[in-house]
This record gives structure tokens, C-alpha cells and sequence, in this order.
């Protein structure tokens, strides 16, 4: 990789204008109604490690292609990272369903989760360095 | 229809939440303090709201909308990631084992507070 990874934290400014807040409510709005749709497809713990594990994979791949300066603008970051990808994923109705499962199964569903989500957030830096590889978007 | 619309608001407004307060707590040094606040509130808040059984409206609005939202797990992996990559193992194993053992406390205190303080059993 050629390109350096400019530090991209998920808050570099602390801005509270009109217009950031309406992209981090749109994107929470539509995280939130997808997350709620999945549930209602794969109930229960299986469908919480679902959206995780695909909000986790997006959130890698937006974040490592904003820190290389790829497809994405800055704006994009409250919408994207910021509303869709943090209210997509739970932490919440994890940690409730977790602690419902017993020991074993506590610890199978947290294993599960940390792992794949960490996996996830790996797999969507590497498509986002292949892409920009290629030349896609590349700025 | 209207419940999708009710966990959407209920969602947009968790969002913007979580933005707010992990903002007055964003870091602790390089630890991810905001998103460990967000999750552990949140949980703890979760746990309380469905040992109250609302109405269904509520359910919708507060638990799977704002409270789902308000909360994250994305985040949380995509830190501790960005804390692993830089060799930051110290702090990469005590936000999730912060983040895990709060957040699991606050339902248990969650579900306490409910049964001994609000309903005296």
C-alpha cells in the first residue's frame, strides 16, 4: 500500500450543526428499521449476530476507505459510520440476550460475536485496500 | 406500517443520542471511553425497560428503536480493531472485557432495580 492511512477516529470534531445531526438521525433511522426487519427474519441471538457482523463488515470497509482517502467524502462519515452502521448493530440487545443464555451458551454467544465482528471489521479493510488497489475511486 | 415508522424515529433519535453523550466522554487517553458509556447506559437501561413490560407502541419506539440504536457494536469491534492493529493489546483486552462484563452487570442491576426497588418484591 502506497498510500499512507490518515488517523480516521470515529469522531475527529465534536460538531453538533443542524446538518450533522440530520445525517446521523437519517442514517439512524435506516439502521434501525433494517435491524428491526432482519430480527424479524432470524429471531433471537442469530439474528443480533447478524446484523452485527455485517454492520461491523461496512463500518470497516467505510472507515479504512475514508483513512485512505478513497471512494467516500468526509460528510459521509455521520451518515454512514456514524447513524447507519452504529444503529444497525446493538450492543444493548446483546448483552440482554447473552445474559438470558445460561453459562454456556453466555459464553459460546460472546465468543461468537467479539470474534466474527472482529473478523468483519478485518475483512472490510482488506476489500476496501484490494478495491483501491484496482484504481477504484481512487482520489 | 406505523411500528416501522415508530422504530425508525425511536432509532434516528438513539443516533443522534449516542453522538451527544460519547461526545462529553469520547476518550480516556486512547481508550474508547464514549462508545463503553453508550453501551453500558444503554444495556442497563434496555434490561429495566423490558422488565417493565410497556406496551407494544414502546417497545417498538424505545427498546428496539432508541435504546437499539443508542447502543453499538460496530463501533465497538472497529476500536478495539483499530486498538489490536496498533499493537495496543493492554487496552484492546480491557475495552472488551470492560465492555462485555459492564454492559452484562447493568442487566443483572437492571433487572434488580426493577423487581426490589420499582415493583418491593
Amino acid at each position: 500500500m502506497s498510500a499512507e492511512l490518515k488517523d480516521v477516529s470515529m469522531r475527529s470534531a465534536v460538531d453538533y450543526g443542524l446538518g450533522t445531526v440530520i445525517l446521523i438521525a437519517g442514517g439512524g433511522f435506516v439502521g434501525s428499521v433494517l435491524r428491526v426487519l432482519v430480527s424479524g427474519v432470524l429471531s433471537g441471538v442469530s439474528g443480533t449476530l447478524v446484523v452485527n457482523v455485517v454492520g461491523s463488515f461496512f463500518l470497516g470497509f467505510f472507515m479504512y476507505s475514508l483513512g485512505y482517502g478513497g471512494f467516500f467524502s468526509r460528510d459521509m462519515r455521520f451518515f454512514v459510520a456514524i447513524g447507519f452502521c452504529g444503529s444497525f448493530t446493538t450492543f444493548s440487545t446483546f448483552a440482554l440476550q447473552s445474559a438470558g443464555l445460561g453459562f454456556t451458551g453466555f459464553i459460546v454467544n460472546v465468543l461468537l460475536n467479539v470474534f466474527c465482528c472482529l473478523l468483519a471489521v478485518f475483512a472490510g479493510r482488506a476489500s476496501s485496500i484490494l478495491l483501491l488497489r484496482r484504481g477504484v475511486g481512487w482520489s | 406500517m406505523l411500528l416501522v415508522v415508530l422504530v425508525g424515529f425511536g432509532g434516528g433519535t438513539g443516533a443522534v443520542l449516542r453522538y451527544v453523550v460519547s461526545g462529553f466522554a469520547s476518550r480516556w487517553g486512547d481508550f474508547p471511553l464514549g462508545t463503553l458509556v453508550v453501551n453500558v447506559v444503554g444495556s442497563t437501561l434496555l434490561s429495566i425497560a423490558v422488565c417493565l413490560q410497556p406496551p407494544t407502541s414502546i417497545i417498538y419506539f424505545f427498546n428496539s428503536g432508541l435504546l437499539g440504536s443508542f447502543t453499538t457494536f460496530s463501533t465497538f469491534s472497529y476500536e478495539t480493531f483499530r486498538l489490536i492493529e496498533a499493537g495496543r493489546w493492554l487496552l484492546a483486552i480491557s475495552n472488551l472485557l470492560l465492555n462485555l462484563g459492564l454492559c452484562v452487570t447493568g442487566v443483572f442491576f437492571g433487572r434488580w432495580f426493577v423487581t426490589r426497588i420499582i415493583f418491593g418484591l
